[in-house]
């Protein structure tokens, strides 16, 4: 389990995290939303101990986050981000053999293991790349390179997945896919993701819990109907939405209204 | 600087179009045109002060280099930089007549810079005794001291000449000239010394390597087994280049002891002292010679 | 290159590698401004200087104490540039980064002239004081090229640029200072220069070249990664800063070693990563030790070229890497 108890993170005078607490417990997608500046990004990366806070603290499994070697968190949380800098040429299967570094028994040399290659082997089946694994990266498409990195995150066999904005860039069925999978895992492996995302609907399809963050605070946190409503929406975003229920899934369905006048 | 002040405010004019002139063609071939009488001149190399000096022309000489140290009067005169970057503006300021210069490097931008200031430059560039021999002459008639000139090239001559004559009977010693140990520097077919070297009854190891100051092969100062080498050193050079190259250690001339030091002001410099640094070489290279 | 980097590739191509630099040292000892009987000196160089086969004292002092001590710094000098370039392009993901461009080059040249000019009698000042200075480029570097996102690749390139000329000016003022003969052997050293061989100073330059490719190899996984991104190695498990600092300062060695003893040869760290890297992958595992080996072999050939080339004169071996280097970089760029 990953807690974090009051958290309050600042860049020199500037306060992003303001007082934020959260529990991500296995099995449960989480997702942040809110609009540009409200924090979400850092409070991601206090989740794995990159950002140190100002105050307050993160646990993991009850031990100070600041405790952990790199490798063992490594070993635990993983971080799906934008798509990688790739200025050197490397394969699919290279790549995602990334993932196993944790598991290395060695911090620097060594050599991937059975074991690595058969969990590389499933991730890849996994995430449907297993055609794909003998190409260079760059000859990818986009939402196939984000799988990869997908892929990568899931071959460390963390607990916690930790995604920051994974559809951003992404075409509509690929959005789908991605977070099919994160739920997949979850659900199937008892693992737990957080997701930062500016897709409202897609976090009312696939959250358990939803956080409404604004100026580095939580507004609201709770399942996806309780917080994603017009009143709240309007106070965060600034925008007046309309809010229903979607047809198929029952998950609440947000759409601006705007004035076309 | 106040020295240059005081000599500006007291320069005559250079000579102006009409007045007497001389003709004369200096050794890049250039006919310059000069005043009949040379009151102000700067030389731009420490083996031309010395051949101004020599000649009694000294008190003519109103700008040198910092490397001009010969004779210890050259150290009073201004300075005007060094032989590679010599400041023109300093030039200018000090309104000579001529300017003379032994190497043809900077000649074009330099030369008109000049002249639009009504100056002239002069390149005199022995390459062998010889050559010095002509220098000397060449700027007596330049600068009115035809007589005293010749009486030094006399003294000079005779003196070559004696040299010569006590070292043909001995036969020549192959010898190595060090310019640096590391890197490894000699003297090849262009430089002044190489004929220096010919004539004080010694075969220069290199004398036929292409180029004045080559890099040379360590593996080929090796193979040649010189019998003497001769380490200019000491004068204006200080203490460097007071080592035999690792390359010859087991040479024979280390092995014979027949390691050289000599005032390296006598052996590179193409002027007066160069035939000193010839008795000097000679001597050394065939001491029973010179046994009176 | 779709094949995976395994053990055994590695050592293969390791080990052919080696075999190739073993027979070019023996090869290029056969070659030189004066000439030597070959099946005489094959015998004394099998015999390791035990024998000396019929060679003359001479010859046998050229073989022993001037051509195979000279190839064997240059065999130091090119794994050392070879292996510290590819190890700053993977740490700053720029496949240009290299020793020269980032400013550690001229720091340890810079050190060097400190050394000559104020030191010049202890031997060992000259590395040491090399080493501090490309340290204190580095450095410099870095902290240039901080900014808030980071030290973005761009940025340290930037930077580098920015300390490489502006330590050119100080080397070329100090240059001015001096007088005409040592003007002269100063830019000959400057452009590469790897006759100055010491008894003290080969083992030296081995032992760092041996050490250093060791020590870079040893951080080949977590390279990988940082190839990829430092954030996202970060993510993985890798103790980015510790890696960053072990490269800088193990370069630095490398550098700062390679200078004190022969000057700037230029090219090295830049060519060799590259076309090891187009035959092998850019996995460091492999691509670090196989650029050492590579990187010795290309400066023996060099430096063989630069000595004899103009018999019995001497050109600088870094006027010859740059004359190969150049349009092979060239011929890269175009290809990628």
């Amino acid at each position: 389990m990953i807690e974090a108890r009051e958290l309050t993170i600042k860049y020199d005078q500037r306060v992003a995290v303001a007082g934020v607490s959260l529990k991500l417990t296995p099995g449960e997608v989480t997702a942040i939303i809110g609009p540009n500046g409200a924090g979400k990004s850092t409070l991601l990366r206090a989740l794995n101990g990159q950002v140190r806070p100002a105050a307050g603290a993160v646990r993991l499994d009850g031990e100070a986050i600041e405790k952990f070697s790199r490798r063992s968190i490594g070993r635990r949380i993983a971080v799906v981000a934008q798509e990688a800098e790739l200025r050197f040429p490397v394969t699919v299967l290279e790549f995602v053999l990334g993932g196993r570094y944790a598991w290395a028994s060695n911090a620097g040399w060594g050599w991937e293991t059975e074991r690595d290659l058969r969990v590389a082997e499933e991730v890849l089946h996994e995430t449907e790349l297993a055609d794909l694994s003998a190409r260079l990266m760059n000859e990818l498409s986009g939402g196939e390179r984000q799988r990869a990195v997908l892929a990568r995150a899931l071959a460390t066999e963390a607990a916690f997945l930790l995604l920051d904005e994974p559809t951003a860039n992404l075409d509509l069925s690929h959005q789908a896919t991605l977070l099919t999978l994160v739920r997949n895992r979850c659900d199937c492996h008892e693992a737990a993701a957080l997701v930062v995302t500016h897709d409202i609907n897609l976090a009312a399809q696939f959250a358990d819990h939803i956080l409404l963050m604004k100026h580095g605070k939580v507004i609201e946190a709770g399942p996806p109907k309780a917080v994603l409503t017009p009143e709240l929406l309007r106070e965060v975003f600034g925008v007046t939405v309309l809010v229903d229920a979607h047809p198929v899934t029952n998950a609440p369905r947000v759409t601006p209204v705007h004035s076309t006048k | 600087m106040l020295a240059i002040a005081l000599a500006c405010a007291q320069a005559p004019k250079p000579e102006t179009v009409g007045a007497a002139t001389q003709q004369l063609t200096d050794d890049a071939g250039r006919n310059v045109t000069l005043p009949a009488r040379v009151e102000r001149v700067i030389t731009l190399a420490p083996n031309l002060t010395e051949i101004v000096f020599a000649i009694g022309a000294g008190d003519r000489v109103v700008g040198n280099t910092s490397y001009c140290d010969y004779p210890p009067e050259a150290k009073n005169v201004a300075k005007v930089g060094d032989t590679l970057q010599p400041s023109l503006e300093r030039i200018v300021a000090l309104r000579p007549q001529v300017v003379l210069i032994s190497t043809a490097s900077q000649l074009e931008v330099f030369t008109q810079q000049l002249q639009h200031q009504n100056i002239a430059v002069f390149v005199t560039d022995p390459h062998d005794l010889d050559g010095v021999f002509r220098s000397i002459e060449q700027v007596g008639r330049m600068m009115d001291q035809d007589q005293q000139a010749q009486a030094v090239v006399q003294k000079l001559r005779e003196r070559t000449a004696a040299v010569e004559k006590a070292v043909k009977q001995a036969p020549a010693v192959r010898a190595f000239y060090q310019v640096s140990g590391e890197p490894l520097y000699t003297a090849g077919r262009e430089a002044f010394v190489t004929d220096l070297m010919r004539r004080a009854g010694a075969i220069s190891v290199t004398g036929d390597v292409p180029g004045a100051w080559p890099r040379y092969s360590n593996e080929s100062a090796l193979a040649a087994r010189p019998d003497a080498i001769i380490l200019p050193t000491g004068g204006s050079m200080g203490a460097a280049n007071s080592n035999v190259a690792e390359a010859l250690r087991n040479s024979p001339a280390v092995q014979a002891g027949r390691v050289y030091k000599i005032n390296d002001d006598h052996l590179a410099r193409p002027g007066p002292r160069a035939v000193q640094g010839l008795e000097e070489m000679a001597r050394a290279l065939h001491p029973e010679a010179f046994k009176q | 290159m779709t094949k995976r980097v395994t053990l055994r590739r590695t050592l293969i191509a390791c080990g052919v590698l080696a075999v190739a630099l073993v027979v070019a040292i023996v090869l290029m000892a056969l070659i030189g401004s004066e000439a030597l009987p070959v099946r005489a000196s094959l015998c004394a160089i099998g015999s390791l200087g035990t024998n000396e086969c019929g060679l003359s004292r001479d010859q046998y002092d050229i073989l022993f104490q001037i051509r195979l001590p000279r190839i064997l710094l240059a065999a130091a000098v090119g794994a050392s540039l070879a292996t510290a370039g590819a190890s700053y392009q993977a740490l700053l993901r720029n496949p240009l980064a290299e020793p020269y461009l980032l400013g550690v080059s001229n720091g340890a040249a810079v050190g060097t002239m400190v050394a000559l000019v104020f030191f010049g009698a202890n031997e060992w000042s000259r590395p040491v004081l090399a080493f501090a200075g490309a340290l204190v480029a580095t450095l410099a570097v870095y902290q240039l090229a901080r900014g808030r996102a980071g030290a973005t690749p761009e940025r340290l390139i930037l930077a580098g640029v920015i300390v490489t000329t502006f330590l050119s000016s100080v080397i070329v003022f100090v240059t001015t200072l001096m007088d005409a003969t040592r003007i002269r052997s100063f830019t000959f050293w400057l452009l590469g220069d790897l006759s100055g061989t010491t008894k003290t100073l080969l083992p030296v330059a081995i032992a760092m070249a041996v050490l250093g490719t060791v020590a870079l190899t040893l951080n080949a996984r977590s390279l990988n990664l940082l190839m990829l991104g430092e954030r996202d190695a970060f993510d993985l498990g890798v103790e980015v800063g510790r890696v960053r600092i072990v490269v800088f300062v193990v370069a630095s060695l490398l550098v700062g070693s390679s200078v004190a003893a022969s000057g700037s040869v230029g090219y090295v760290g830049l060519v060799v990563p590259h076309l090891v890297r187009l035959s092998l992958g850019s996995d460091n595992r492999i691509s670090i030790p196989a650029a050492a080996l590579a990187g010795a072999l290309f400066v023996i050939v060099a430096d063989t070229v630069a000595r004899t080339i103009i018999a019995p004169r001497e050109l600088p071996v870094g006027a010859i890497t740059a004359l190969i280097g150049a349009p092979l970089f060239i011929y890269l760029l175009k290809r990628v």
